[in-house]
């Protein structure tokens, strides 16, 4: 799986258990995560390996069928709005 | 590069005005002043203007010599050519963006009523609207101070703001539409701030308000340089019910980075975002967000006025 970090020009926070984003620079937007997505964003920020993020959350939630291809959608969807970008 | 959205030909041709444009002033049409404690130097080329800032500026504000660090503004009249354009333009949208000019980038920044440009290194601006105090001057200063305000633990917002008998300050945040006119209407006998526009600095976890004195239906009914500690914060929701609701942490950070005034997103640095999200944050830790849901009735303010 790729690697990500953070991309540099976006400000972020952890507000009671959830990331918010705020990329004005690249997308004029905010975004608000969910508890999952603030819990992948927040592992991506401390140099994490996406396979070990995987690898937690499967071990953290009951493995439901989609949960795989969803960390990867969110990952994914990320990656598009250039607030992560890829790491080797 | 010019934004997309600058397609509109009056807004390009404002921008060409102002690229056109020789600023000389002379003597006697120049005035030195703190307005919510940025340093400036304004000339002008309309001596009219000098007597009408006076008036309006706070005392206190108007200086006798030069400030240090002070920013310098150079204003012109549009001419009389292009003047009723800053009367057809539709949208009241600020279009701001970097360009090069002269030889060096700087910010240009172009609404209904106002057109300028930011020479950043030389700390000035050059800009044109009309004379008088109205929406250009208004306008023009709330993009200027908006973005330097965040360096003094200041916000401008786009804000209600009302003051009790014991001068107390309530605060009504929100989107266009959403009610602040209303509630500054039905807040009479209350001292109106401004009904659009207010400033807010925090210090000693205290949040205090002062009218912004940048714009609004309502004129301030308060000096500018006198501030309020703030009794209440809230975001207007219009509802069948009057209730006051807590939100979330996450919800009044987001609400109160919306509620700032003309901040230019889009050519904000990384460090510029980070002052506007400590920002939020510091007005929220002085004073939680509350959302106020009301149903356009006098009656709110007795919700509003219970201890």
């Amino acid at each position: 799986m790729e690697n990500y970090t953070i991309n540099e020009l976006i400000s972020w926070r952890l507000i009671d258990g959830q990331i918010l984003i705020l990329d004005s620079h690249l997308n004029e937007s905010a975004h608000e995560l969910n508890e999952v997505g603030s819990y992948i964003f927040s592992s991506i920020s401390e140099g994490k390996k996406t396979s070990d993020i995987r690898d937690e959350l499967i071990a953290h939630y009951p493995k439901g069928p989609s949960l795989e291809e969803d960390i990867q959608s969110f990952l994914n969807k990320l990656k598009e709005l250039q607030l992560i970008i890829p790491s080797n | 590069m010019e934004p997309r959205s600058l397609q509109n030909t009056l807004q390009k041709s404002k921008i060409e005005f102002l690229k056109k444009s020789t600023f000389k002033c002379g003597k006697g049409e120049s005035l030195i002043f703190s307005f919510h404690g940025i340093p400036i130097s304004f000339h002008t080329s309309v001596p009219s203007l000098i007597s009408l800032l006076k008036e309006y500026l706070p005392d206190a504000w108007v200086k006798n010599k030069s400030l240090s660090h002070s920013y310098k503004i150079f204003h012109q009249s549009p001419a009389q050519e292009i003047a009723q354009k800053f009367d057809n333009e539709s949208s009241s949208d600020v279009f701001h963006f970097k360009n090069s000019f002269k030889g060096c980038e700087q910010i240009f920044a172009v609404q209904r009523d106002f057109v300028a440009t930011l020479n950043t290194q030389e700390r000035c601006y050059y800009c044109h609207f009309e004379p008088i105090i109205d929406d250009g001057l208004h306008n023009f200063f709330r993009w200027m101070l908006s973005p330097l305000l965040l360096d003094l633990s200041k916000a401008m917002l786009h804000a209600a703001a009302l003051i009790n008998e014991k001068e107390e300050a309530f605060l009504f945040l929100g989107p266009s539409g959403a009610g602040k006119t209303t509630m500054t209407e039905m807040g009479s006998p209350r001292l109106v701030l401004s009904d659009d526009m207010n400033l807010v600095s925090f210090e000693n976890d205290k949040l205090f308000v002062s009218a912004g004195g940048v714009g609004g239906l309502y004129k301030p009914q308060v000096a500018l340089d006198r501030k309020f500690e703030v009794k209440n914060l809230f975001w207007l929701n219009q509802a069948k019910e009057n209730s006051i609701v807590e939100l979330s942490p996450l919800q009044q950070v987001q609400f109160m980075l919306s509620s700032f005034a003309n901040l230019p997103w889009k050519n904000f640095s990384k460090d510029e975002q980070e002052k506007a999200f400590n920002s939020a944050q510091a007005i929220i830790n002085c004073m939680p967000l509350k959302q106020l849901n009301f149903t356009k009735e006098a009656s709110i303010w007795n919700l509003i006025d219970s201890p």
